[in-house]
């Protein structure tokens, strides 16, 4: 290319780039505009059941991407975060009005439930050194492991099977300065005994087990997300009836 | 740490920010998808697959004003639905690929109209332009200017290879323009 071909290039770009710019807002307002006509029309509602198909790829995908960058996170920053959360609550009380603490003297499990998260925490105990390990007596057909890694704090395991479906299982050691928060905003909670704990069954974008191990400290979190929840259910339950801890 | 404990450093506004994009233009997208393919499964799987696009690029899609976005995720479902059909082999006899067009000259309409291109108020000529382009072409205006989509983005979209995305860039551009000096001449 020639010295000034390649200068009519660039200035065809650079005045194309101002067409498309001028194109794509004007197209933007009618956009717009059919966005909101088809808002009120009644034959271009959506079913309900796609809606919530595309919720859940939503919450899907956001898993997948937390699952490869959240492990990274330190556990320093972790537990300032979680310091910074407790003094919020201190000066914030009046706006948690929905939350509750529910402490277990014999436990010393603390559940502090607030209105999106419920964090689970450990006081009291002597420190003991517990393995982080555990293992997966069954998991569902289908599900292929992907990774299975551990730290100083968590071990976990990381599957997927055909249609997205993912399944994770993790275990976390949480000492007094910590507090692992799980996500219990608008979900459908059921209190659970499987193998003799309690535990929680929490229905949302997807199935989460969440048990507590107080005489270890840690805690046991099982996670599908399936599009058939009734199957996921009692897929879940049997696969947190199947984990050995080691 | 795994995903679903919501470590309380972890920023979820990306997600509240799609679920929020996706709650306020659905209809939009099932629409665009609707104007491909009747099958509601099918256009399903389109917004889908656009959902997932739209969350690759959450930092692109957050940094536009509300008009650009609207253009920005129905040109994401009008690419995917396109795509969709390319791979389904239904499109194979519609369009002509550039491919076939290697040898096509065209001359270059602009040192002549810049001016009046860029203070022209008939913004409704350039979507009806872009509108009369090939698929192909407008993919890849769409995909250059709208989504900012790499050369290699775009030859995976067109089946070809990058670096022959440059000139077929050059042609298309040439296309529309020459399109729009049509439209100019005859609005006088």
């Amino acid at each position: 290319m020639t010295r000034q071909e390649i200068l009519r290039e660039q200035y065809e770009d650079a005045l194309f780039a101002l067409l498309m710019d001028r194109m794509i807002c004007a197209e933007g307002e009618r956009l717009l505009e059919e966005n909101e006509r088809l808002k009120s029309d009644p034959n271009a509602e959506i079913p309900e059941k796609l809606m919530k198909r595309c919720r859940k790829v939503i919450a899907r995908e956001y898993a997948k991407k937390h699952f490869t960058s959240v492990r990274h996170f330190s556990v320093k920053l972790f537990q300032k975060a979680a310091i910074i959360t407790l003094t919020g609550m201190l000066f914030f009380t009046g706006a948690l009005a929905a939350s509750e603490t529910l402490r277990n003297s014999t436990i010393n499990l603390i559940v502090e439930a607030f209105e999106d998260h419920t964090n689970y925490r450990f006081d009291g105990l002597q420190k003991e050194d517990f393995m982080l390990e555990f293992e997966v007596g069954w998991i569902p057909e289908g599900f292929v492991l992907k990774e299975k890694n551990c730290n100083e704090h968590s071990a976990w395991a990381y599957y997927e099977r055909s249609m997205g479906d993912i399944l994770t299982i993790d275990i976390s050691a949480v000492d007094e300065n910590s507090i692992l928060g799980v996500d219990t905003e608008d979900t459908i909670s059921e209190d659970l005994t499987i193998k003799g704990r309690t535990a929680n069954l929490v229905t949302k974008d997807c199935l989460k087990i969440i048990m507590p191990l107080p005489e270890r400290k840690q805690l046991l979190l099982i996670a599908l997300w399936t599009d058939d929840s009734l199957r996921g259910r009692e897929e879940i339950i049997r696969i947190a009836e199947n984990i050995t801890l080691l | 740490m795994l995903a679903f404990i919501e470590t309380l450093a972890e920023d979820p506004s990306d997600q509240d920010f799609i679920r929020d994009i996706y709650e306020q233009f659905y209809h939009l997208m099932y629409f665009t998808a609707q104007k491909y393919f009747k099958n509601m499964d099918i256009c399903e799987e389109i917004v889908q697959d656009s959902l997932v696009r739209l969350i690759k690029q959450v930092a692109a899609l957050r940094s536009l004003a509300n008009p650009y976005r609207a253009a920005y995720i129905t040109s994401t479902v009008r690419n995917t639905a396109i795509n969709y059909l390319k791979i389904s082999q239904k499109l194979n006899n519609l369009v002509t690929t550039l491919d076939d067009e290697e040898s096509l000259e065209l001359q270059s309409p602009l040192l002549s109209i810049d001016e009046q291109l860029l203070q022209m108020e008939q913004k409704e000529m350039l979507v009806r332009v872009l509108e009369s382009l090939s698929e192909d072409d407008r993919i890849l205006l769409e995909g250059k200017y709208v989504l900012e989509q790499s050369d290699r983005d775009l030859a995976a979209l067109l089946g070809c290879k990058p670096s022959s995305i440059r000139m077929k860039l050059t042609r298309a551009r040439r296309r529309a323009l020459n399109l729009i000096v049509k439209e100019v001449n005859l609005t006088g």
